[in-house]
């Protein structure tokens, strides 16, 4: 290797590194990385990848100071309290009201479903259809007026990964701060019926999972990656052997344990490139709730960081469980969220604290914006031109259980495919409509329904630019 | 298919309610129905199908009786399970020895519902933090060399490969619940994983073998093919090894020890005499003697308490180590009622029998030493498990009681009976009065008609737990007032009426026939990893008239499941196809 290759002073990723193949690219990005930061290993003549973050806060939102006053759709956008931290990305940014989660009451027919076909309370049926414009099968959980199981289909974020995230180390990585109690409150992410993606909430786990090995040798690391790669061989072989002898209806499971094996395999195929954040903070209680500012702050990081080394294009991230019990005190809320979002629409005192809370998390929104912005890409655009942000809910707002009005927002350039910038209203549109324009924005223009077809109608109208 | 294994879950009864019983809101207008399919999976179970008949009726309790046709034998599916959590970390440490920090590698582990009843598919994720689980245990081994000795024996002149392969047929025998003897499996083995390592050393090969045969999905799986021999056209019988892993992995938790595979390789599990015969001493077995209680540690989800959250301002006191204490606490009163008093559930529900230390002295007006012993004097009104802190504690929100919790848990785990959802859509509830009590702020769930439909099942119960803080500690007191613990049973068929505190409740649900079903049905749950479903119903009628037999002496439950068809046969691997 030759040590005179330039050096990329900008991101401090060595460019010698990169090119030294297998096993010689731990490299180290300054920290904080974010003053302007380039996309690691893009090839400057391609345009730059389109990326999906799917954001999750729970327990419904305030409606009037969520979404702007008037019925104008298409209008320029105006922030009212709730969004007023994302001023300075207002021109990408886009607010959705009159998307409603029907796919959590509706069957296959577009009709409203019995009661015993769509099984779960409403804070469980929410994080199970927000991203999959679908419902949760039957099942056994309880904790939050059951009974019911896992989401039945594939969500957005999985389906844009199987077409967009073979060539990363992860085809899509899922985030947490502080996810917990009873399944399926802890899920948005599925990659198929009953299979979903719990996310990982503790920042120093996912630290180990995209940044491991990062000070081993070339040499340790070569072996490591033979030994790995063999190692699976061996559990592909003992997989195939097994299916072979078992009775059919067990088959599905290991169909199942071969794709994750599968993503393994890419994981390591595509282990070249590693970027290591110089330093993490020492080690917390990530459980405690008032570490949930610093959990989640970490958890963003890492998930940027992820997008800026190349290591994955597809991501999600739950602040908190749906249902969610978090405590504020750092901006003065004691109350549990969920309990406070029952309280009555004229109940000023605790509508105040919810209205907090939403900023707080308008804020968190308004970090990620920032530090993608200052991140240039290759061609020039920076990253948040080409991410699509959709941040949504379980609820409309906690004191109805409503499914309806969820405070949708898209934020981010998508690549130039959305005309952002605006306040859309619809007249009663199902989400999986805006899952479809979803999946349109990416790229993937041969998306014509998504979740539930009956109860989809195609991407939502006047979205495109 | 996966369809179908979520739908089988309802062997469970639910709550079917008349139309004005959760009114308001739901989307369809009429929420929980007026009896018709108001059960998911209607016809699946004995209790679906009565829940479907009994439209216009108020409310129901689950059936008592079951439909058993003398002569049948069918055992009920049986699906390939993962091992559990705690089954996976005994597995690996009876397989080789203690492994440091191998909890954290496994990372929080989604503790799906309380028997590991449901079971995503494995994601990438999991497959990772079993890798590394796995590196972590293969390293604990190769890095003693005493220990990699005792596992991997290879003398200082013997062909080093030849030693590999020995390990391969000893350890992933054990490993994997049955003898590997097939030449291209072992090879596998060897090229796959051994040969790779040791191109660094030896010791790195078995490291790898440990590495990959403790990733292994005949390792992860509980895998069962059965034999040929056909008990009837629904059920054949397990072999020998298979026998062994169910009889381990319910009563100890853990893989087959050496004795328990002697006895299958030699055929003494090959009839149910023989499987019956093995119980004394598996139980006496230390991993045996606490199986009994450890289902009902996981029955009150007491596994879950270092997972639950005060808020600290409130309780300062709330650590790991009053967390631990509360746990001993815990399963040491439940030692006392298994080996003291008879086993009986009464004793569980009732009995005022306390352990304190000095976490918990305070508790019982009492100081408690280093150890835990029997509290004299103790001065709080005490109901067996009913009172516990660590289970009160469990059911309570962060800075205050929760009745809902604890009804809840009344209703679904001690009665068996499901509650329907809240409704979707449920109109604004009225405003609250700072300051006022749990139970008062509660109470707008009975002015509402949209709550009250739901509510009124859990509530009126959990009311009579007023009496016990959000850390599960006796008070007279809550907010400004005196705590007002009356509370009412309703739909529960036989106890059904007013009662005031826990103390009266616990001698209500000990009264019960249905809780003592109940009872009976959780353990066919725990030991089977399955809910019951309407084909059970021969194996849990043996069960539950053995329980009713005995005097609902808990220590009997072992026995009664296992030499129940359930437990004894499975389905052959085609009869799913052939219906």
């Amino acid at each position: 290797m030759n040590p005179k290759q330039p050096i990329d002073h900008r991101t401090a990723l060595s460019r010698r590194k990169l090119l030294g193949g297998l096993g010689a690219l731990t490299v180290a990005v300054t920290s904080p990385i974010w003053r302007t930061a380039t996309v690691f290993g893009a090839d400057t003549k391609a345009p730059a990848a389109r990326r999906f973050i799917g954001l999750f806060s729970a327990n419904g939102t305030i409606q009037k100071d969520f979404f702007q006053a008037g019925n104008g759709s298409g209008v320029p956008i105006s922030l009212g309290r709730i969004l007023a931290p994302l001023e300075a990305h207002k021109a990408q940014l886009m607010t959705l009201k009159g998307v409603h989660m029907y796919s959590t009451v509706q069957n296959v027919l577009g009709k409203d479903a019995a009661v015993e076909e769509k099984p779960g309370g409403p804070h469980m049926k929410g994080p199970g259809a927000m991203l999959t414009g679908g419902s949760l099968q039957a099942g056994s959980f309880t904790g939050s007026g059951g009974p019911a199981g896992y989401a039945d289909r594939v969500s957005v974020d999985q389906y844009i990964a199987g077409r967009i995230g073979k060539t990363t180390k992860f085809p899509s990585l899922e985030f947490g701060a502080r996810i917990e109690g009873q399944e399926p409150l802890r899920v948005v992410s599925y990659r198929g019926a009953n299979q979903p993606n719990i996310a990982v909430d503790d920042p120093w786990q996912m630290y180990q999972r995209i940044f491991a090995n990062a000070d081993l040798s070339s040499t340790q690391l070569a072996q490591l990656m033979t030994e790995r790669k063999s190692v699976l061989d061996f559990l592909s072989a003992d997989i195939t052997t097994l299916k072979g002898r078992i009775a059919n209806e067990d088959k599905p499971r290991l169909d199942a344990h071969l794709a994750s094996i599968r993503s393994m395999e890419q994981e390591l195929s595509n282990s070249a490139v590693s970027c290591t954040p110089l330093t993490m903070p020492a080690k917390m209680d990530v459980r405690a709730m008032e570490n949930f500012p610093t959990v989640s702050k970490l958890q963003m990081d890492l998930m940027l960081l992820a997008h800026i080394c190349g290591l994955t294009s597809v991501s999600t991230l739950m602040f908190a469980n749906a249902d969610s019990w978090q405590y504020y005190p750092w901006i003065g809320v004691n109350e549990e969220h969920h309990e406070l979002s029952h309280a009555g629409d004229n109940d000023a005192v605790a509508n105040e604290k919810l209205v907090k809370i939403n900023i707080w998390h308008s804020q968190q929104l308004a970090y990620m914006m920032d530090k993608l912005k200052a991140t240039k890409e290759a061609d020039g655009t920076n990253m948040l031109d080409n991410s699509l942000i959709l941040w949504g809910n379980e609820l409309g707002a906690g004191n109805s259980h409503t499914f309806k009005d969820i405070p949708w927002v898209i934020a981010g350039g998508a690549g130039g495919a959305l005309q952002m910038g605006r306040h859309m209203q619809y007249q009663d549109q199902p989400h999986n409509n805006l899952l479809v324009s979803v999946c349109n924005a990416m790229g993937f223009d041969d998306v014509k329904t998504f979740g539930i077809p009956g109860v989809c109608t195609g991407p939502l109208s006047g979205l495109t630019a | 298919m996966k369809h179908q294994r979520e739908r089988s879950l309802l062997g469970l009864a639910l709550l079917a309610l008349s139309a004005s019983a959760c009114v308001g809101g739901s989307l369809s207008g009429d929420p929980m129905g007026t009896g018709a399919g108001s059960t998911p999976g209607a016809g699946s179970g004995p209790t679906a199908d009565a829940g479907t008949s009994s439209g216009g009726t108020s409310t129901m309790a689950p059936p008592l009786g079951f439909n058993c046709k003398p002569g049948t034998v069918d055992p009920g599916p049986a699906p390939m399970k993962v091992l559990s959590r705690s089954q996976y970390l005994n597995t690996v440490r009876d397989l080789v020895g203690t492994v440091p920090g191998i909890e954290t590698e496994l990372g929080v582990n989604s503790n799906a519902s309380a028997f590991g009843l449901v079971q995503p598919d494995l994601a990438q994720v999991d497959l990772e933090n079993y890798r590394n689980a796995a590196i972590k245990a293969g390293s604990a081994v190769v890095g003693n060399a005493a220990q990699l000795a005792a596992l991997a024996p290879c003398a200082d002149n013997a062909v080093k490969r030849d030693c590999a392969k020995a390990f391969v047929q000893s350890f992933a025998s054990k490993a994997y619940r049955a003898p590997v003897t097939d030449a291209a499996d072992i090879e596998l083995h060897l090229s796959k994983l051994y040969d790779v390592g040791a191109k660094v050393s030896h010791a790195h090969g078995i490291e790898i073998l440990i590495q990959g045969i403790l990733q292994a999905p005949r390792f992860l799986y509980r895998v069962e093919i059965g034999t040929g021999e056909k008990v009837s056209e629904a059920a054949i019988k397990l072999s020998g090894y298979e026998m062994a892993t169910r009889l381990a992995f319910s009563l100890w938790d853990t893989v087959p020890d050496a004795k328990l595979t002697g006895l299958a390789a030699s055929g003494e599990l090959s009839t149910k005499a023989g499987v019956v015969a093995q119980l004394p001493w598996m139980l006496q077995d230390p991993k045996g003697k606490t199986a009994v209680r450890r289902f009902v540690e996981n029955w009150l989800h007491l596994p879950d308490l270092d997972r639950s959250v005060k808020d600290t301002t409130l309780y300062p006191q709330w650590n790991a180590t009053l967390r631990g204490s509360m746990r001993t606490q815990a399963s040491t009163f439940i030692d006392d009622v298994l080996a003291n008093q008879g086993g009986k559930l009464n004793a569980l529900l009732t009995s005022q029998t306390v352990f304190v230390n000095k976490d918990l002295g305070g508790y019982y007006g009492t100081t408690g030493g280093d150890a835990f012993t029997q509290a004299a004097g103790n001065t709080a009104p005490t109901s067996g498990i009913l009172t516990l802190p660590a289970f009160l504690s469990l059911m309570s929100k962060p800075a205050e009681s929760s009745p809902i919790y604890r009804g809840k848990f009344v209703r679904e785990m001690m009665l068996c009976q499901l509650l329907p959802a809240p409704p979707a859509n449920i109109p604004k509830p009225p405003e609250v009065t700072p300051g006022s009590s749990t139970r008062e702020r509660l109470a707008q769930h009975e002015v509402s008609p949209a709550c009250s439909g739901c509510h009124r099942l859990m509530d009126p119960i959990g009311f009579g737990f007023e009496n016990y803080d959000s850390l599960g500690k006796y008070r007279a007191q809550d907010g400004n007032a005196s705590v007002d613990a009356s509370g009412e049973l309703t739909s529960t068929g036989e106890i059904d009426g007013k009662f005031n505190g826990v103390v009266e409740l616990g001698q209500k649900l000990a009264q019960s026939e249905t809780v003592r079903q109940c009872l009976a049905r959780q353990w066919f749950r725990f030991a089977l990893a399955r809910f019951e479903q309407s084909v059970d119903d021969c194996s849990m009628k043996g069960l539950v008239d053995s329980f009713e037999t005995a005097g609902a002496d808990l220590n009997t439950l072992p026995q009664a499941v296992v030499e129940s068809d359930a437990f004894q046969y499975r389905h052959p691997l085609d009869y799913e196809a052939s219906k």
